[in-house]
């Protein structure tokens, strides 16, 4: 008996649904939804091309910029020491050129 | 007016053709989303969201599908992609609140839908069917909504939701079935 009232019981929850009508949105969603067209619109039409353009070109500019530093970077890491450097190294560590300390 | 000119019509940005669509699908597109959102203010959102979308995407309709198919198929989508930020916000609250000492206990449980169009003597009972609907996963959610809630055949749910009516029958079978356990669950509880 229980389970009868148990089976009967979720048939009945699973049809409750029959004879139900459609619930209605509200009157002022579809001025709603024209409001939100017209904002879109608004807001292409506010930047105008010339802005985007300028934008765009700065991007561009800031991009070859930046490739042109870091390739300059890589150039100097590879760099050679130029005579004048080891020099420079030999006159401060007082080395002659046997590569041996005067000091010493 | 056929339904494929008129959608035309709004794609080419006609207003009054764009309104008059409106019109004709505004309950099936709300109704839809209360019935996977369950919540009113979120299903007008939402309405309003799809009908956005509708109108702009109007020029990409391809007339291999009928019109009422595609915008099913939008408000669906849209309908759970809510119900997924929804539930990855639920969870993002559940991890903070780990964090926080003050924090509110956060309920599992998607909201009571009292949907007004349900006759007044079954609305107790389909409080519940809603309920254990929203527990079902998403496509067997969508699919039991649009047989039931919204009185779709198989074929137009199979071409909304771009799989085989054969799939769809497994579908709606494995979610009344499911339904049929959750709900076991609830009576007994209400026994015990």
């Amino acid at each position: 008996m229980e389970s009868e009232n148990r089976h009967k019981w979720i048939e009945d929850v699973l049809n409750s649904t029959e004879g139900m009508s459609r619930a209605q949105p509200s009157g002022k969603l579809f001025t709603s939804i024209e409001q939100q067209l017209n904002n879109a619109r608004e807001v292409a039409r506010k930047v105008p091309m010339r802005t985007v353009l300028v934008a765009a070109a700065s991007v561009v500019v800031l991009v070859v910029a930046n490739v042109f530093m870091l390739s300059d970077v890589q150039v100097e890491k590879q760099r050679v020491p130029q005579r004048d450097e080891t020099e420079a190294i030999i006159k401060y560590y007082g080395l002659n050129d046997n590569g041996i300390s005067r000091a010493i | 007016m056929l339904l494929e000119e008129l959608l035309k019509q709004v794609g080419e940005g006609n207003r009054n053709a764009f309104k008059e669509l409106y019109e004709l699908f505004k309950d099936r597109v709300y109704n839809t989303c209360l019935s996977h959102l369950h919540s009113q203010e979120e299903a007008e959102e939402a309405t309003q969201d799809i009908f956005v979308e509708i109108y702009n995407k109007a020029n990409t309709f391809q007339s291999n599908a009928a019109v009422a198919t595609w915008i099913y198929r939008i408000a669906v989508n849209k309908c759970i992609d809510r119900v997924r930020y929804k539930k990855r916000h639920k969870r993002f609250g559940i991890i903070s609140s780990l964090f926080k000492n003050d924090s509110v206990e956060l309920g599992f449980d998607p909201p009571e839908l009292n949907h007004p169009g349900i006759v007044f003597e079954k609305k107790e009972l389909a409080v519940k069917l809603f309920q254990a609907i929203a527990k079902l996963p998403e496509n067997q959610q969508s699919a039991f909504i649009l047989k039931q809630v919204e009185g779709l055949s198989q074929k137009e749910i199979a071409q909304i939701l771009d799989m085989s009516e054969k799939a769809v029958e497994s579908l709606l079978q494995r979610a009344k079935s499911k339904l049929r356990g959750m709900l076991g669950d609830i009576y007994n509880e209400t026994k015990d």
